[in-house]
């Protein structure tokens, strides 16, 4: 059951709103939460539910383990064992058969081996949890008391199974006391609806074109390959910042504030930019619990580097036990350390548009590595980018594509930018029955989407 | 809490942990297996021989998959467009993508039972049946009268 499926929004979201709201107070309203979570996760993965309650215990308990510890020794002996222990279940069942595969590929020793089923959303909430006991043991809070509240925060179903990485801090005060009215229930409503827009009339079709190109190549010209990236390209950011404002919409609504995942990063002048306003939260766990423990830049530069080098590879490990997904990450890495050794000058003193198209066309190749599963699949889709192994430069199909598709991307582009959501903001203000009629309309597009073509799940679900 | 009490706690966190994910690897696992060596088994299923092998475009057309989106798979259906009898195998190419496909072939069946719900009695109580699963990098749709023969003889391989 995803956000943008039939039954979420006409069966499971209106029960559980309605008994949210009729509850009394936060505790009886906490019940309710986790309760909907459970059912919300066991939907898909009723197997996996016994895990999501194993992981919030036991990194409930470690919290309090650590803030207990009288010297800081053992606080820390605490912390390495619970991260060692969420690091473990994510290994296991991401990385397993990945790592017998490598060793089997290195060795030509052929390792059989059994594979299991990812429990969704494993990759967010075992961050979400790790980034907890770090916290607690860094003193930035204390250690929560009642394992009802932790619950609420490990397992809250709006960013449970794909993100944004929500921070304990940053919810903790919403956790033991939260303000709802008719103004916040509006406003997530919008959050949602605009979310839902994203994914189901923009990224759903979008992700068609691109589909149908990727599977054509290398009997594709050299502009449909373009085209086909560009759509992916749009795909991506709608898709999963669309998931985003769901999952912020739905705090909103329950009264919490979860922070921004997506900052308009289609608009930055740098590939660094742009990975401070992609995927914030991810971007932010890695900073402070991986590449600032390593020393930062504050080293010297061949151990910046390397703690660049690591950082990009976990991140690209993070999406997925592939090594396509590895390149992808060092791809970043090397990028990153071009623009601070070589680049610095040009992106601080280049024209904007130049630095932008830079940026976009960096990471549109970069989607090339994360979208396709094989390297023979990413040599193709290069070699047809680049007119090697192209059918032409042009041809009738990048024609059809480029006038049955010219409203998805004109749309698409339009909300990589700040333009529609200004309008509407503007909108409003000045007009507010207006404003609340285009929402509806959307709803009810949205609607005869999801009723007309089958369902597709969020991208980042996956992770 | 005394360090005693937590270090038991702990322990018994980690065993109830490993005993957890070993039944889970017992039960959920699959063999890494060849698709089209699985094919030659399972076409010897009576119910599999009135089926036609179909390819690409109707793994497309049916269920919304490219062929390029899993690593290999199986596609039998029956020619008359009344029939529900189809045997779908999709080996991904990674565990991360089988939640993906997964919900692809069970819109596929929310979608049957829609056609077939207003009028084909018989259909309905056959699509009621369908094997409609998954087991590591495999995802299956067997719907027909020999479904659960055709399950257990691609469950035996697995």
């Amino acid at each position: 059951m995803g956000f943008s499926s039939i039954v979420f929004i006409f069966t499971f979201l209106p029960i559980f709103l309605w008994l949210y709201y009729l509850m009394p107070g936060d505790r009886s309203r906490d019940i309710v939460l986790v309760a909907g979570s459970f059912i919300f996760y066991a939907f898909g993965e009723p197997v996996y539910l016994i895990l999501l309650i194993f992981s919030a215990f036991f990194n409930y308990f470690m919290g309090l383990d650590i803030d207990k510890a009288q010297y800081d020794d053992v606080a820390k002996r605490h912390l390495i064992f619970g991260v060692i222990i969420n690091l473990l279940i994510l290994c296991f069942f991401k990385y397993w058969g990945f790592f017998l595969d490598t060793i089997s590929g290195i060795t030509g020793i052929s390792i059989a081996h059994p594979v299991l089923s990812l429990p969704i959303g494993l990759s967010f909430y075992t961050f979400k949890n790790i980034s907890y006991l770090a916290d607690v043991y860094s003193q930035k809070f204390q250690a929560q008391e009642s394992f009802l509240t932790y619950l609420v925060y490990s397992t809250m179903f709006p960013h449970m199974a794909a993100g944004p990485i929500v921070r304990y801090g940053d919810i903790e005060e919403a956790l033991y006391s939260r303000h709802i009215d008719i103004g916040r229930i509006g406003l997530g409503a919008e959050y949602f609806i605009k979310g839902l827009a994203k994914k189901v009339l923009l990224a759903d079709n979008l992700g068609l074109i691109f589909s149908a190109v990727s599977s054509s190549v290398p009997s594709v010209s050299m502009l449909t390959a373009w085209l086909g990236l560009g759509a992916y390209t749009l795909q991506i950011y709608l898709d999963f910042s669309g998931y985003s404002d769901m999952a912020i919409g739905l705090g909103k609504m329950l009264g919490f504030d979860f922070l921004k995942n997506f900052d308009y990063p289609y608009l930055s002048v740098s590939v660094s930019e742009f990975w401070r306003r992609w995927h914030i939260s991810l971007g932010s766990f890695f900073r402070d619990y991986v590449y600032i423990p390593l020393g930062g830049n504050r080293v010297s530069p061949p151990a910046h580097v390397r703690n660049i080098l690591i950082v990009w590879a976990l991140t690209g490990l993070w999406h997925g036990a592939s090594w396509n997904f590895v390149l992808w990450g060092v791809y970043y890495g090397i990028l990153l350390l071009v623009e601070k050794y070589a680049l610095n000058r040009f992106i601080s003193e280049g024209p904007l548009i130049a630095c932008r198209i830079y940026t976009v066309l960096s990471v549109m190749i970069g989607w090339v590595f994360f979208s396709l599963p094989s390297f023979g699949a990413i040599g193709r889709y290069f070699s047809a980018l680049f007119g090697f192994g192209a059918s032409s430069f042009a041809d009738m199909t990048f024609l059809y594509y480029l006038k049955t598709g010219f409203v998805l991307f004109a749309l698409g582009i339009l909300c990589c930018t700040p333009f529609l959501q200004d309008r509407f903001k503007m909108l409003m203000r000045r007009r507010r029955a207006v404003a609340i009629a285009i929402d509806l309309v959307l709803l009810v597009l949205c609607i005869a989407f999801m009723v007309y073509n089958s369902y597709t799940p969020f991208l980042y679900q996956q992770f | 809490m005394s360090e005693r009490l937590s270090l038991i706690v702990k322990i018994g966190m980690t065993a109830f942990l490993v005993l957890y994910l070993a039944l889970l690897y017992r039960a959920d696992s699959a063999k890494d297996i060849s698709l089209s060596s699985a094919e030659e088994s399972l076409t010897s299923v009576s119910g599999m021989q009135s089926l036609q092998k179909r390819g690409r475009a109707d793994l497309k057309r049916f269920f919304s998959i490219e062929e390029t989106d899993v690593d290999s798979y199986i596609f039998y259906k029956a020619q008359s467009p009344m029939s529900v009898d189809e045997v779908l195998i999709l080996k991904a190419w990674r565990m991360e993508e089988t939640d993906a496909l997964f919900e692809k072939v069970q819109a596929h069946l929310s979608s049957q039972e829609t056609v077939f719900g207003a009028y084909g009695t018989n259909q309905m109580a056959l699509l009621a049946n369908a094997s409609v699963s998954r087991r590591g990098k495999y995802i299956w749709y067997i719907c027909g009268p020999d479904s659960q023969a055709i399950t257990e003889r691609f469950l035996r391989l697995l």
